[in-house]
């Protein structure tokens, strides 16, 4: 499979990003693990455990494993499940998929499993922690 | 009589479109239709048998709404202190308007100040009818023998394991619970809260910048008797108390929309005063119901949350209404103006409340907080996943924060719109001493794992 710049990738799947970013960028496909804004992309052999089978497809619209200001969109040929807590989603990736972001870009996801977690701070947990106890 | 039906799919769509209509209410910052909402408020009084409100006073916050409510149940004694005078002079120019063509001197000194007449249409004007108003339904919904309390307990929880499984994901997934708790949560749990402390904590300023330092103390003591006790019973100034003064789509939206589903899918006729009530919530404001008179509020003409439906906004007030009355917000925690502002490390430092100095360093931002306050640097090293840059640990102090932490500072691998590349904090567990395994920690992962990292955008 041909690497796709940002440029032909935005055109493809319809995510557009902010414009200080080089369109004339390969964007390349992995198997490894990835990072974009405070997502990460983790390969199941890195997570480790029992993961469920990723059931629901991804529309050719896509959709956004975290609710933002500015969503990441998840796209391409894969299927995801939704998780609770840090992890955000189950994603089986057949060809190939893509993270999509206005500000951060697109990463390319290979054929394989992941997870997509979200990035936690000591302060929230803190924060949280407390207001448990004070509660 | 209790209710065992099954709750089916399609009541979800009834349930939904419910939260939607009271969602749009409670968080538009569209002007009021005023006539509208005038209509809809004596609609609920005849629904509830009473006589239309003979005085409509309409205020722009519902700061200016409790001064409207206190100041009304003064009239026909002698207000001895005028507050706030700009937002006095717009509810005095309103009720003026409203009573008959008298001078307010000649209204005072020949009809309040007749005692018995007075007292009585004080009282005939300002007793409070949200209890009237709100305990008659009660009364007609307990004919179904509690089924508000019962549906209440039952909808949450069938809604939740019925429908769980049913509904599945969606593109654009309401899952069941969510849409229960986001109509409480949302409206009634932080805005409400936020909105009351606020209210509160200008009253406490407004009243005690009236007085010299010196009678300061003395006048807070007294202040029951000259504000005839109607701005601190106002729930607004404690959400605690529900002494059931003021009704609004922030309060009232999740009862009144339990209501309104439970009688349609227990398949009971609705019932016309709690449209009628529902009616005039979502077409005003904060509204205070009273005997004679009605306060009305406007809408805000500003309300920012952010993705977790907390009341923030780094751009000015999270909360404005058209009066200037203004709530800063972090993350849902209410601050003064200048942690949105303009934060700097000298106010952070001299800032007692530690939720409030969090939210300022949050807001000035942890890379030129680190700067700024010279924290101490534990460690520094390459950044795994972006050829280049580095990563760096710093102590923060627990005097600080609260308790101990590190911050573990990283340069953004994608470029701002000025080709700059921003560098942002992330606070990890004091006990972490490598900055490569502090951003392992912030994803679950050991530090080996986490340096394995292929690509970051």
């Amino acid at each position: 499979m041909t690497t796709a710049t940002l440029g032909e990738l935005v055109d493809r799947h319809g995510v557009d990003v902010f414009a200080q970013l080089d369109r004339t960028v390969d964007i390349p496909v992995l198997d490894g693990m990835q990072a974009q804004g405070d997502l990460l992309v983790i390969p199941a052999a890195v997570v480790g455990g029992d993961l469920p089978a990723a059931t629901q497809p991804v529309p050719t619209g896509g959709v956004e494993p975290l609710r933002g200001q500015h969503p990441h969109t998840l796209l391409g040929d894969c299927r995801y499940r939704r998780r609770t807590g840090q992890d955000l989603a189950v994603v089986d990736v057949g060809s190939e998929a893509f993270l999509a972001h206005p500000e951060h870009g697109y990463l390319g996801i290979a054929s394989g499993r992941y997870v997509i977690r979200r990035q936690r701070e000591q302060a929230a947990e803190r924060a949280a922690e407390e207001r448990l106890v004070i509660d | 009589m209790t209710y065992r039906g099954r709750l089916r799919k399609e009541h979800l769509a009834l349930i939904e479109a419910e939260r939607e209509r009271w969602l749009a209410a409670g968080l538009s910052t569209e002007p009021c239709d005023r006539p509208a909402a005038e209509r809809a408020v004596a609609a609920a009084y005849r629904a509830a048998g009473f006589d239309p409100p003979r005085i409509v006073v309409w205020m722009d916050s519902p700061l200016g709404g409790s001064y409207a409510c206190a100041a009304l149940e003064q009239l026909g004694s002698r207000l001895r202190y005028r507050f706030g005078s700009r937002l006095w002079r717009e509810f005095r120019a309103q009720v003026r308007a409203q009573l008959p063509d008298q001078s307010p001197d000649h209204i005072r000194d020949t009809l309040w100040d007749d005692r018995p007449t007075c007292s009585s249409l004080r009282l005939g004007l300002t007793s409070p009818l949200h209890f009237r108003l709100l305990g008659q339904l009660r009364v007609e919904l307990e004919a179904v023998d509690q089924l508000h309390v019962q549906l209440g307990e039952w909808l949450e929880w069938r809604l939740e394991h019925d429908l769980g499984h049913q509904s599945g994901w969606t593109a654009e997934p309401p899952v069941p619970h969510q849409v229960w708790s986001q109509v409480r949560d949302e409206l009634w749990g932080r805005l409400s809260e936020q909105l009351g402390a606020h209210v509160g904590a200008q009253l406490w300023d407004d009243i005690w910048g009236l007085y010299p330092r010196s009678e300061g103390a003395r006048a807070w003591a007294m202040r029951p008797r000259w504000l005839g006790g109607g701005l601190w019973s106002l729930p607004l100034a404690d959400p605690n108390l529900r002494t059931g003064h003021a009704l609004s789509a922030w309060s009232d939206a999740f009862d009144q929309a339990l209501c309104r589903c439970g009688l349609a899918i227990a398949g009971l006729p609705p019932s016309p005063r709690l449209d009628a009530l529902a009616g005039a919530c979502m077409e005003s404001g904060w509204w205070w119901p009273m005997r004679g008179a009605v306060v009305l509020t406007d809408r805000p003409d500003r309300l920012r949350l952010d993705p977790d439906g907390r009341l923030h906004a780094d751009d000015g007030p999270a909360l404005r209404f058209r009066d200037g009355d203004s709530v800063y917000a972090w993350h849902g925690t209410r601050v003064p103006a200048w942690v949105v502002e303009e934060p700097t490390p000298g106010e952070i430092a001299a800032e007692l409340n530690v939720e409030v100095r969090r939210c300022a360093i949050e807001s000035l931002g942890w890379d030129r907080f680190a700067a700024d306050a010279q924290l101490e640097r534990v460690a520094v090293s390459p950044d795994p996943a972006n050829p280049g840059q580095h990563i760096e640990l710093f102590d923060v102090p627990e005097r600080l924060w609260g308790s101990r932490m590190r911050l573990a500072l990283v340069t953004n691998a994608s470029p701002e719109r000025d080709g700059t590349r921003r560098r942002y904090g992330i606070t990890v567990p004091a006990d972490i001493d490598d900055p490569v395994a502090a951003i392992a920690w912030t994803y679950g992962l050991d530090r080996d794992s986490y340096a394995g990292i292929a690509r970051r955008t």
